[in-house]
């Protein structure tokens, strides 16, 4: 009986158990990927380590990630970072790597994972070139539109528009940004592209948007974004009843009146069972 | 002649004993095959609720639509059993019918299998159970879900001390009498009756106490299932967006208590031997009763469903269209004519409260209980106010896998499984309360 119960109870706790990679034994596997993220104020290095256990890759959390540019030497250390539960990991650019970045034409970048007690090593590299990504916003005939063109500079400082470049328009939004426009939007054999903006989308009080053009996981350029503020939203008007003690509210922001009904409906039955408990405690030391 | 009454009465007050400890003796083996069975259904369970935990909520056919399935009316309708203790601890008490009183220690036992089962089964329902604790370290007070789990908690406690109370001179009796009981019933017994010696004293602290605990039991009983049906009413769906839903639950609920009662007084006294004190007459009063409870819940399904039938707007008209002649009208009619109808029109007649028609009515009523929470928790969630865009087809329709069928037979083998412990552990006709009204002290008439 008991061997069914360690049994039963062991089957349970592995139902909840999860081990990003083994323990102890062998070295796992790991794959890295990295990906570059830049706009007008930052640029971003975001790794994925996945590590391979029982027979699938699965998010590693916890790996140290050196990231270098141009080459894997201390003198081109960009920093380290450590991967979260997700297996994800982030590094910003400081102001001065990121300035001599915006200067870079062709920039490459390393991710090296160090040998350790449970991962095989692994480094991987991608290179970015620097691209020109040009955004208008333009009222024509009451129509709100967005021109973009992308292009190339070679090395006599000429223009060389970019086609087939996948561009992306959202509007930044509190949780993700809003996608906008067609799904699939690309660059023309002159680099451009252009959409009509909605008229129906809620801005702040005053009507702002943070509209965002993005070049999404190019091969050659990474991800590229071009955001503005523009007036193009219709202002929403945030009613007061959001800040105030409410149903709907947070739990700090919780109705007064319900919180005293609560609690005193709780206090009240439990002072009564509490009462009952050392009644009966009375009973017992009446019986000795 | 006072002697002879005396000598009367004690010679009921040791036949009284004698019936109904003879269950307890060690020579009884009452029930174990039953036990195995309920015990092969509960290791199915576990294996299917593993599963659930290995590989997550998809193996049941929960989806974005119907997040509520099969374990969520089960919940509903385990709470609903539960109420089956106030109605006769309190209700029926305070009231003075007498004649319920061998039926409070079995109501009271099943109040606390099913709160308990209840409990278990609102944890399965969870993706991610290891995350339970944070429902208490981070709920807002103002949702209902917060109010269920203080509400539950409360109830459960009641419960517990409920049953125990009216306990403890029978334990002493357990205690005095049963001398041949294996070693750890004997200890449970010693224990548990607290030092009870009948004295005035602990007499009268004992009837204040149960006093102050029939009282309470009841808004709290009253709380549990109507702050179950705000889960509902507080959701944005149609069939749900009703105020009639609290005493829709609560009147449902003890009509379904009724039943279960009938079902355990059938086979307790078959099982233990004591038709004589769970008699024919008994039966005779449950069915009146069951009648009256089954009554108030007609009126209140009537206000529940024209209402919304008579205006037919929007999704709350597709809603009675599919109950009322749609892919779940078959199971709606069902529900409607065997599990409410019919019971009211055999129980009104004598012959249909004897035992067997009685318990063949209370099955009846019981499955019909259980598939009307099925039939408010699904199709409602099948037909959102917001429905999904190119929604997949999946998502359209709920039929509960094998884990989810698993898990609910095991929560019922459960349930049948605390009780069948507890009436193998304890006197489930209160010996005391036998002794003092029909034997010593017959202070109040049979109503």
């Amino acid at each position: 009986m008991k061997a069914i119960i360690v049994t039963l109870i062991g089957m349970i706790l592995m139902g909840f158990s999860s081990s990003n990679y083994p323990v102890g034994g062998d070295k796992a596997p790991v794959r890295v990927y990295l990906e570059s993220f830049r706009n007008t104020e930052m640029h971003q290095l975001s790794v994925r380590v996945l590590a391979k256990t029982e027979k699938r890759y699965l998010p590693a959390a916890g790996v140290e990630v050196v990231l270098y540019s141009s080459e894997i030497t201390d003198s081109n250390l960009l920093g380290t970072i450590v991967t979260a539960s997700n297996g994800l990991g982030t590094y910003t650019f400081s102001p001065a790597q990121f300035e001599s970045a915006e200067k870079t034409k062709v920039a490459k970048y390393f991710a090296v994972i160090h040998e350790n007690e449970n991962l095989k090593g692994k480094e991987t590299a991608i290179s970015v070139e620097d691209v020109n990504l040009d955004v208008r916003f333009m009222i024509e005939d009451s129509i709100k539109l967005i021109y973009v063109n992308v292009s190339e500079i070679d090395s006599t400082g000429n223009n060389i528009p970019q086609e087939d470049v996948q561009i992306k328009f959202l509007v930044e939004r509190p949780l993700s940004p809003l996608p906008v426009g067609d799904e699939y939007n690309t660059t023309d054999e002159e680099g451009n592209i252009s959409m009509e903006f909605p008229d129906d989308l809620p801005g702040d009080t005053e009507g702002n948007l943070k509209i965002l053009v993005r070049i999404v996981e190019n091969e050659k350029y990474g991800s590229v974004e071009v955001s503005k503020i523009m007036k193009w939203g219709i202002p929403t008007f945030v009613s007061d009843k959001t800040i105030k003690r409410s149903l709907w509210a947070s739990s700090a922001n919780a109705p007064i009146a319900l919180l005293i009904f609560i609690n005193a409906l709780i206090l009240a039955v439990w002072g009564v069972i509490f009462y009952i408990v050392f009644k009966l405690f009375q009973i017992r030391k009446i019986g000795i | 002649m006072a002697k002879d009454k005396i000598f009367l009465n004690d010679q009921f007050n040791q036949k009284v004993e004698k019936d109904l400890l003879a269950h307890l003796l060690p020579n009884k083996k009452v029930g174990n095959i039953f036990i195995f069975v309920l015990l092969a259904f509960i290791l199915v369970g576990i294996y299917a609720y593993y599963r659930q935990l290995r590989y997550g909520l998809i193996v049941t056919s929960m989806r974005d639509y119907t997040s509520w399935g099969v374990y969520i009316s089960n919940f509903v309708f385990l709470v609903a059993i539960s109420l089956v203790g106030s109605l006769f601890s309190s209700i029926l008490k305070l009231s003075k019918a007498t004649w319920s009183t061998p039926l409070t220690r079995i109501s009271e036992i099943i109040a606390i299998a099913a709160i308990i089962c209840a409990s278990v089964i609102i944890i399965v329902d969870m993706g991610r159970p290891d995350r339970f604790i944070n429902v208490l370290i981070h709920g807002r007070i103002q949702s209902p879900i917060i109010w269920d789990v203080i509400i539950i908690t409360t109830y459960l406690t009641i419960s517990v001390l409920l049953l125990y109370i009216s306990l403890i001179p029978d334990l002493a009796i357990c205690r005095d009498k049963l001398t041949d009981a294996p070693g750890w019933k004997k200890w449970f017994y010693k224990v548990f009756s607290i030092n009870w010696h009948g004295t005035p004293e602990q007499n009268n602290i004992l009837h204040k106490v149960s006093f102050m605990l029939s009282v309470m039991v009841i808004p709290v009983a009253f709380a549990i299932h109507t702050v179950t049906s705000w889960l509902f009413s507080t959701t944005w769906r149609p069939g749900w967006d009703s105020t009639n839903l609290g005493p829709y639950f609560v009147s449902g609920a003890l009509m379904a208590g009724a039943a279960v009662i009938i079902v355990a007084m059938y086979f307790i006294r078959n099982a233990l031997n004591i038709k004589e004190y769970l008699t024919d007459k008994l039966f005779d009063h449950m069915g009146k009763l069951l009648v009256l409870l089954s009554l108030v819940y007609l009126y209140f399904n009537i206000n529940e469903y024209l209402g919304p039938a008579f205006k037919m707007v929007g999704v709350e008209g597709e809603h009675i269209i599919e109950l009322f002649f749609g892919k779940y009208a078959s199971m709606y009619w069902l529900v409607q004519v065997f599990g409410l109808v019919l019971p009211i029109v055999v129980l009104v007649f004598a012959w249909g409260r004897k035992p067997l028609p009685m318990l063949i009515i209370s099955i009846l009523v019981l499955l019909g209980a259980w598939f009307k929470r099925f039939l408010i928790v699904i199709p409602s969630l099948q037909h959102p106010y917001l429905p999904i865009q190119d929604v997949d087809e999946s998502y359209r329709h709920y039929i509960p896998s094998w884990e989810e069928w698993a898990i609910t037979f095991a929560s019922f083998a459960g349930c049948l499984l605390i009780i069948t412990f507890l009436v193998k552990l304890l006197p489930v006709i209160p010996i005391w309360e036998t002794k003092k009204e029909e034997g010593n002290e017959p202070k109040q008439q049979e109503v």
